[in-house]
C-alpha cells in the first residue's frame, strides 16, 4: 500500500514542487472523505495543485470558476423547457462530477457560495422540488484568495466549518523555485500524465481509514485538546463536535498514509493546524485587538500536554 | 461541558425541610440503633413505637397533624410517669436509657426542620453508646459501628442527599469512619484514663453476674457445675501444668457449722512465707470474668501477692471490691512447695469438730485411725475406704439427713466433689489431723486456636487440704479416689459416662479416651467455637480490658516514666496531627489513571532529563524521540526501542505482558551518559 | 486577580450550629464513657470525634481546587442591565456536592459539580455610572459532607471589570457633516438614492423618511432606508457640544450610536484624543470606550 501512496506522492511532487507536506495533507483529506479548501495568494499554484489532485485520482473532473455575478444555477444546473416533448428537462450543472474544483470561491456572492456548500454537505442537489444525488466519491477542492484581498466575499464561519481542511501553499523554497524557473510549464506536464489511481482503490482506502485504531489514550489526548480549546479562555469558539470528529478522522488518514494501523498523538498534531485552523480564532482582548502574531492552532497544541 | 441551566437550590440550610426519603432513612436508623435495647425495655415500648410510627406515617400522608405543645407536654409527663412506675426511679442506667429512647421517639414525631433531624441523629448516636453499658461483645461492637455508618449516611442525605447516590453516601461514610479509626485508636490508647468513675456508678449497673458463693453446703455447687459459662481464661507464659495439677485455688473454708462450710473471719496478718524452688514457678495471666465477687482464682499455690490484690484466709487471693468488670491479672504459682501456716488460732479452727454429729462416724474415724497408725497412712486408709465401699460420683445425689457426714459416709455414698471434700475433711479432723476445704476450679480446656485455657463454671471443684507435721499443708482430693475421670477429663467425661449408663471409675483410661473421641462434625464445631472464643478473648484482652494499667505500661514502654497529663496530651496531639496529615495527603492526592507503560516511560524521561534533554509537555513520544536522535545520534537504538514499544503499548492497543516486560527491560537498561 | 482558585490560603472553616450541638453530644458521651470506664463507649466517642476530624478534610477537599472566574461580558450603556457570567471550573476528577455560591447583591445558589464540569452562572445587575464597573465579590461555601462543618472562601474581588458606556442623551441632530475628501460642507440630509427597505422608526429620523403608508395601516412608525451614493463622513467634536461634561459625553454617545447604526463613516475628536474616521465595526466600540473612560 505504501508503494501506491509513494507513486501518488511522486506524481504530485513532480507537478507541485517542494510542497510535500501540503500534498500529504491533500491526500489525507481525500482518504478521510473530506472537502478541501486551499487558500493562498494568486499565482501560488492553488489551481495547479487542485488540478493535479483531480488528475491523479482519475476521477471525473469539472471546474467551476467563481465570479461575483455567478448564480446558483450556474453550479447546480437548470431546468430548461423543451418544446419538443413539452416538459422541463434538468440540465446538470458542473457540480455533478466526482471531483469539483471550485476556483476562487470567495469571489462569488454568498448566494452562489451557499449553493455549493449545501451540495457539499448533503451530497445531493435539490432543484425545482426534485432531488438529484451527486456521484460517489465526491470531492470539492475549493481555492480562495486571502480575505484581505479586495473584491472578495469572505466565507462565514458556518460555511468554513464544512471544509474538512484548509491548507495554504506558501512560497516555494529557493531550490524548488529554481527548478520551476528552469523547466517547462507545469500545466503541460500535467496534461501529458495519466492518472494512476482507480476509483475502486480510493473507496478501499477510505474503508481502510475507518479501521485505523484509536486507543483510549489517544482519545484522551483529543478530548484534552477539545476541552482546552473550550475552557482555556484563549480561543473565541471552542472546537465543535463535528470538528473534533474531523480531527480524529484526519488523524486516522494520516496514520494510514504513514502506513500505521493506529493513531498516535503526532498524527493529530500534524493534521490539527489544517483541520482545526480555519475553525479556531483567538479571543479578542480588552481593546478588541486580536493578537495577530499567534497561530491559534499552534497555540492550542502548545498548551495541551500529551 | 458548560452547564448553563443547572438546578439551583435555596441556600439557607437551616430552613431546609428534608424530604420523605430522609424521614424513612432516619426511621430505619433509629430502629437499628434501638434494636440492641429491645429486650431490656418495658413491654409497653412496643405500643409506644407503634403509635409513634403510625402517627408519623399519617403525618406524612397529611392525614394527621404534628402534636401541639399541650399534647407534647402531656406525652412527656405520661412517659415520665410510666417510666417511674416501671423502674421505681428515673435515675440510673436502665431508667435513663429508657427515658432517652422514649424522648427520642417523641422527638421523632415532631420532626420538621433540618435541625430536628440532625438532633435525632445525634440522639441515635447516644442511644448506641448506651448499648455498650450493657454489653461490650465483639459482634455488638461491629453491628453498632455499622449503624454509625448508616447514621453518617443519613446525615449526608440530610445535607446534600437528594443529589447523590445512596450507595455512594454509604461508601463515603464508611471510608470516613475507616479513615477516622487511626486517630480514634490513638485517642483510645493515649487519652488519659481515670481509675473508677467520675460520679460513682448507679446501683443497677452490674446486676446479673454469676460467681462462686462464699459458703458451701453440699448441694449448692451442683448448680454451677452444670453451667458452661466461662469463669476465667488463662494465658500461660511458662509450660502448662498437666490436668491433675491444675487446681485453681479460690476460697479456703475452715469453719464448719452443721453441714455448712464457710470462710473464717479473717484478720489481716502477715502471711507466712512459702518455701519453694524458683525453677518450679509457673507464670500466667488470668482474665477473670466479672462475677461481682472478690475471689481471684490462682493456680495452687500462688507465690506472690500482686499489689492490687489482698491475701484472704489460707493464702487465697481476693480483690479489694467485687469484680464488676473483667479482671486481667498476672500471677505466679508453684506446684511443689512447703506451706507452713499454722498458728494456734488456725490449728484450733481446723480441728473444730464441735458441730459434727453422729456416733457411728466418729467411732469409724477412731477405728480407722487406730488401724493405720500414722497420719499419712490414715489419709490413704480413708481414700481406700472411699474406693472400696461402693462410693459413687453422682451429679444427682440423694438428700442427706441431719447428720450429713455420717449419712454420706455410711448410707448414701453418692455425691460429687463437695460431698467428698466435706466428708474427707471431717474424717481428718475427727482423727485429730487439721484439715480444711478448698473451693475453686479444677482442670480447664485448652484452646488450640488461641493458645490459652478456658476454665468454665462447670469446672468448679472442692478438695481438701491437710496439715502434716513434716510436709505442711498438703492437698488431698478425695474425688480423685472415686472418679479419676473428673480430675483427668473434666465433668464432661462424667456426664458422658452417666449418659451411657456406666459408673464413674469403672472404665480404664484407654476406654475413656476412645469414648471421648468426637466425631468430625463435633470436632469442627468445637474448633469454630474455640476460634470464636479466641477472637473474643483477644477482643477483651486488648480492647475492652484496656485500662489505666495497660496505659501506664504502654507509656513506660514508650519511654514516659512518669507520664502526666501534659505529656500525654502533647504526645496525642503530635501523633494525631501526623496521622491526619498523612490522611490529607492520601485524600488530596490526585488519582492518576494507572498505566504501567506511563510509569516506565516517565522513568525513561527522567533519565533523559538527567542528561539535559527535557520532554516538552505538548510533545508526543515520536516527536520527542526524533528530537533526541537529532541531538544525540548515538542514542538512536535504545531510544527508538523504548519509544516504539511505548507507542505500541499505549496507542496500538498492544498491551500484552510481553510488551510490558519488553518496555520495562528497555527502560531498565537505558542509562544515557552526558555528552562531553 | 483574574481567577481565584480555592486553596488553603483562601478557605476558612468553622463548625455549624449542628456542629456545636454535636460537640456537646460528644462531651456527654465522653462523660458516660469515663464514668463507666467503658472501653467501647470510649472507642465510640473517639471514633465519632475522629470521623468529624476526617470530615474536615472532606469539607476542605470539596472546595479545594475549584476555580472561579468571570466570563466575558459585553459592554452596556449606563442605566441598562449588565449581564455577566461567573464561571466555576471543577478541574478535578472528583464530584463536588452542595456548593453554595454567593454573589454579592444577588441571591445565593447551591449546586453540585460532576468531574471536570464547568458551570456558568448568568447574572444581571443594573449599572448607573459609565466607566469600568467592577463585578461583585464572590464567596463559595459548603457544608459537605455531614453538615457539621461550614467552609467558605474568602470573598474574592475577581479583577474583572466590565465596561459601561455613557448613557446616550436624547436625540439631537448631527453636527455639520463633511464629505469624504474635500471636507466641504454638505447638506445635512440623508442620501436617498435607492430605497432598500424599512426599519423601525428611531428617534431622530427625519419625518420625511417616515413611511406613512405603513403607519396608516396601523403597523407603527417605520422609516424608509436608502442606500448607495456617496458614503457620508462625519467627525464628532467635543466642541460641537455644549453644557456640562456628562451631558456632552451623553450627546456624543448618542451620535456615535446613530452613526454606527446607519453605517456612516465617522470619526471623533475629544480633548487630547482623536479617532480617525472609519466605518468598520470596531469604530463604534472604540469611540464609546473612549467616551466611557473620559
Amino acid at each position: 500500500m505504501n508503494t501506491r501512496f509513494n507513486e501518488i506522492r511522486d506524481f504530485l511532487n513532480q507537478i507541485v514542487l517542494g510542497k510535500e507536506k501540503q500534498i500529504e495533507l491533500c491526500l489525507c483529506c481525500i482518504l478521510a472523505k473530506g472537502h478541501l479548501l486551499i487558500e493562498d495568494l494568486p499565482g501560488m499554484g492553488k489551481t495547479l495543485l487542485a488540478h493535479a489532485l483531480a488528475k491523479v485520482l482519475g476521477l471525473e473532473f469539472s471546474r467551476i470558476q467563481f465570479t461575483s455575478d455567478m448564480l446558483p444555477a450556474d453550479i447546480t444546473g437548470v431546468s430548461v423547457f423543451e418544446a419538443s416533448n413539452n416538459s422541463f428537462h434538468f440540465h446538470k450543472g458542473p457540480i455533478f462530477s466526482s471531483v469539483v474544483l471550485a476556483d476562487e470561491i470567495n469571489r462569488a456572492s454568498p448566494k452562489a457560495q451557499s449553493a455549493l456548500l449545501e451540495a457539499m454537505e448533503e451530497r445531493q442537489v435539490s432543484v425545482d422540488g426534485k432531488t438529484y444525488p451527486l456521484p460517489f466519491p465526491f470531492f470539492v477542492i475549493a481555492t480562495q484568495n486571502p480575505l484581505e484581498q479586495t473584491g472578495t466575499f469572505p466565507l462565514p464561519e458556518s460555511q468554513l466549518d464544512r471544509f474538512f481542511m484548509r491548507i495554504s501553499i506558501g512560497y516555494p523554497d529557493r531550490e524548488a523555485e529554481r527548478k520551476l524557473l528552469e523547466n517547462e510549464e507545469r500545466r503541460l506536464v500535467l496534461e501529458k500524465m495519466a492518472s494512476i489511481v482507480t476509483e475502486k482503490e480510493i473507496v478501499a482506502w477510505q474503508q481502510e481509514v475507518k479501521r485505523i485504531k484509536t486507543e483510549p489514550a489517544l482519545l484522551d489526548y483529543v478530548q484534552d485538546l477539545i476541552q482546552q480549546s473550550r475552557d482555556s479562555g484563549e480561543f473565541g469558539n471552542g472546537i465543535s463536535p463535528r470538528a473534533g470528529l474531523d480531527l480524529i478522522n484526519a488523524g486516522r488518514a494520516w496514520a494510514l498514509l504513514n502506513d500505521r494501523k493506529y493513531v498516535i498523538p503526532e498524527d493529530i498534531q500534524a493534521v490539527l493546524p489544517s483541520a482545526i485552523g480555519h475553525r479556531l480564532t483567538m479571543i479578542q482582548d480588552q481593546d478588541g485587538q486580536v493578537n495577530i502574531g499567534v497561530n491559534p492552532a499552534q497555540r492550542l497544541l502548545e498548551i495541551t500536554p500529551v | 461541558m458548560v452547564s448553563l441551566f443547572k438546578r439551583f437550590h435555596i441556600s439557607n440550610a437551616e430552613e431546609l425541610q428534608p424530604d420523605r426519603q430522609a424521614l424513612y432513612a432516619l426511621m430505619l436508623a433509629l430502629c437499628l440503633a434501638i434494636s440492641p435495647h429491645l429486650m431490656r425495655l418495658p413491654v409497653w415500648f412496643a405500643a409506644l413505637a407503634f403509635i409513634v410510627f403510625l402517627w408519623r406515617y399519617l403525618i406524612i400522608n397529611r392525614k394527621a397533624h404534628q402534636p401541639g405543645p399541650v399534647l407534647r407536654f402531656l406525652g412527656v409527663i405520661t412517659l415520665i410517669y410510666m417510666l417511674h412506675k416501671h423502674y421505681g426511679t428515673l435515675l440510673g442506667r436502665d431508667a435513663g436509657v429508657a427515658m432517652l429512647i422514649a424522648l427520642t421517639m417523641l422527638k421523632f414525631l415532631e420532626l420538621k426542620t433540618l435541625r430536628d433531624y440532625m438532633l435525632v441523629v445525634f440522639l441515635c448516636m447516644f442511644i448506641i453508646l448506651t448499648s455498650f453499658l450493657y454489653s461490650q461483645a465483639l459482634w455488638l461492637g461491629i453491628y453498632l459501628f455499622a449503624v454509625v455508618i448508616v447514621l453518617f449516611s443519613v446525615m449526608m442525605y440530610l445535607n446534600h442527599g437528594s443529589r447523590d447516590h445512596l450507595l455512594a453516601m454509604l461508601k463515603r461514610s464508611a471510608s470516613m469512619l475507616m479513615l477516622g479509626l487511626p486517630v480514634a485508636a490513638l485517642l483510645f490508647v493515649l487519652f488519659p484514663r481515670l481509675q473508677g468513675g467520675l460520679f460513682g456508678l448507679p446501683g443497677d449497673s452490674h446486676s446479673g453476674l454469676t460467681g462462686m458463693s462464699d459458703t458451701m453446703k453440699p448441694g449448692t455447687i451442683n448448680e454451677l457445675n452444670l453451667s458452661e459459662k466461662v469463669a476465667f481464661r488463662v494465658d500461660f507464659s511458662s509450660p502448662v501444668p498437666v490436668a491433675n495439677q491444675r487446681y485453681w485455688r479460690g476460697l479456703v473454708l475452715e469453719e464448719y457449722d452443721h453441714g455448712l462450710w464457710k470462710e473464717r473471719r479473717f484478720k489481716k496478718t502477715a502471711v507466712s512465707e512459702l518455701k519453694y524452688s524458683l525453677k518450679d514457678v509457673v507464670e500466667y495471666t488470668v482474665l477473670q470474668e466479672a462475677s461481682n465477687k472478690k475471689w481471684v482464682f490462682a493456680l495452687d499455690m500462688p507465690v506472690l501477692k500482686p499489689d492490687n490484690l489482698e491475701w484472704g484466709p489460707g493464702r487465697s487471693l481476693r480483690a479489694a471490691r467485687g469484680l464488676r468488670e473483667r479482671l486481667q491479672q498476672s500471677l505466679k504459682s508453684v506446684s511443689q512447695y512447703y506451706y507452713e501456716d499454722i498458728s494456734d488460732d488456725t490449728l484450733a479452727k481446723n480441728l473444730d469438730v464441735s458441730s459434727v454429729s453422729g456416733e457411728r462416724v466418729i467411732s469409724l474415724a477412731g477405728e480407722l485411725y487406730r488401724q493405720s497408725g500414722s497420719d499419712k497412712n490414715y489419709i490413704s486408709t480413708i481414700l481406700a475406704y472411699y474406693r472400696n465401699n461402693a462410693f459413687f460420683y453422682s451429679l444427682q445425689p440423694p438428700m442427706l439427713d441431719e447428720h450429713p457426714v455420717e449419712d454420706f459416709m455410711l448410707n448414701t455414698r453418692k455425691g460429687y466433689c463437695e460431698h467428698y471434700a466435706s466428708s474427707f475433711t471431717m474424717m481428718m479432723r475427727l482423727a485429730g489431723i487439721p484439715a480444711r476445704v478448698i473451693v475453686g476450679y479444677q482442670g480447664g480446656e485448652w484452646n488450640e486456636q488461641g493458645d490459652y485455657m478456658i476454665v468454665r463454671q462447670s469446672d468448679a471443684h472442692a478438695w481438701s487440704e491437710v496439715w502434716l507435721d513434716e510436709e505442711g499443708w498438703v492437698r488431698v482430693d478425695p474425688t480423685a479416689a472415686v472418679a479419676p475421670e473428673r480430675i483427668e477429663y473434666g465433668l464432661d467425661a462424667i456426664r458422658q459416662l452417666v449418659a451411657e449408663g456406666k459408673e464413674p471409675g469403672s472404665l480404664s483410661d484407654e476406654k475413656i479416651k476412645i469414648m471421648l473421641q468426637m466425631s468430625l462434625l463435633a470436632n469442627t464445631l468445637k474448633g469454630v467455637t474455640m476460634f470464636w472464643d479466641g477472637v473474643n478473648t483477644r477482643w477483651y484482652k486488648w480492647v475492652i480490658g484496656f485500662g489505666k494499667e495497660n496505659q501506664s505500661f504502654l507509656l513506660k514502654w514508650l519511654g514516659f516514666q512518669q507520664a502526666n497529663w501534659r505529656d500525654m496530651v502533647i504526645l496525642l496531639v503530635i501523633l494525631m496531627s501526623i496521622v491526619v496529615s498523612l490522611q490529607a495527603l492520601l485524600l488530596f492526592h490526585r488519582r492518576k489513571i494507572f498505566d504501567p507503560a506511563i510509569v516506565q516511560y516517565q522513568k525513561f524521561c527522567n533519565r533523559l532529563q538527567g542528561i539535559g534533554i527535557v520532554k516538552f509537555k505538548h510533545e508526543g513520544p515520536r516527536a520527542f524521540a526524533d528530537r533526541i536522535i537529532k541531538l544525540r545520534p548515538d542514542l538512536k537504538t535504545p531510544v527508538s526501542l523504548v519509544t516504539n514499544t511505548f507507542i505500541e503499548l499505549r496507542y496500538a492497543g498492544n498491551t500484552g505482558t510481553f510488551q510490558q516486560r519488553k518496555l520495562a527491560q528497555a527502560v531498565r537498561s537505558f542509562h544515557p551518559k552526558r555528552n562531553r | 486577580m483574574q481567577e481565584q482558585c480555592l486553596s488553603r490560603d483562601n478557605l476558612y472553616m468553622l463548625p455549624t450550629r449542628h456542629g456545636f450541638i454535636f460537640s456537646l453530644v460528644l462531651l456527654a458521651m465522653l462523660l458516660v464513657a469515663v464514668n463507666y470506664s467503658n472501653s467501647l463507649a470510649y472507642m465510640m466517642t473517639f471514633t465519632l470525634f475522629s470521623t468529624v476530624l476526617v470530615s474536615m478534610l472532606y469539607t476542605h477537599r470539596n472546595l479545594h481546587g475549584l476555580c472561579l472566574t468571570y466570563g466575558e461580558s459585553k459592554p452596556v450603556f449606563a442605566g441598562e442591565l449588565l449581564s455577566y457570567s461567573l464561571v466555576l471550573k471543577n478541574g478535578t476528577q472528583r464530584d463536588r456536592f452542595d456548593i453554595g455560591i454567593d454573589i454579592k447583591g444577588d441571591k445565593s445558589r447551591r449546586c453540585d459539580f460532576s468531574a471536570h464540569e464547568t458551570l456558568k452562572i448568568e447574572c444581571t445587575t443594573r449599572v448607573q455610572h459609565r466607566g469600568w464597573h467592577t463585578l461583585p465579590a464572590v464567596q463559595v461555601n459548603t457544608r459537605f459532607p455531614i453538615g457539621l462543618l461550614f467552609s467558605w472562601s474568602k470573598p474574592a474581588q475577581l479583577e474583572k471589570k466590565s465596561l459601561v458606556y455613557p448613557k446616550p442623551s436624547s436625540w439631537q441632530d448631527f453636527p455639520v457633516r463633511y464629505s469624504e475628501n474635500s471636507m466641504t460642507q454638505i447638506q445635512s440630509r440623508r442620501n436617498n438614492d435607492d430605497f432598500s427597505g424599512l426599519r423601525q422608526y428611531r428617534k431622530g429620523d427625519s419625518p420625511q423618511r417616515i413611511d406613512w403608508k405603513t403607519y396608516a395601516r396601523g403597523k407603527g412608525l417605520h422609516s424608509k432606508e436608502f442606500t448607495g451614493g456617496e458614503m457620508p463622513l462625519m467627525v464628532f467634536r467635543w466642541n460641537d457640544t455644549a453644557g456640562e461634561k456628562e451631558q456632552r459625553i451623553s450627546l456624543l454617545t448618542r451620535w456615535v450610536i446613530e452613526a454606527a447604526a446607519q453605517g456612516i463613516r465617522f470619526g471623533m475628536e475629544l480633548p487630547g484624543k482623536k479617532v480617525l474616521p472609519s466605518n468598520n465595526e470596531k469604530q463604534a466600540s472604540k469611540c464609546l470606550t473612549l467616551l466611557a473612560l473620559m
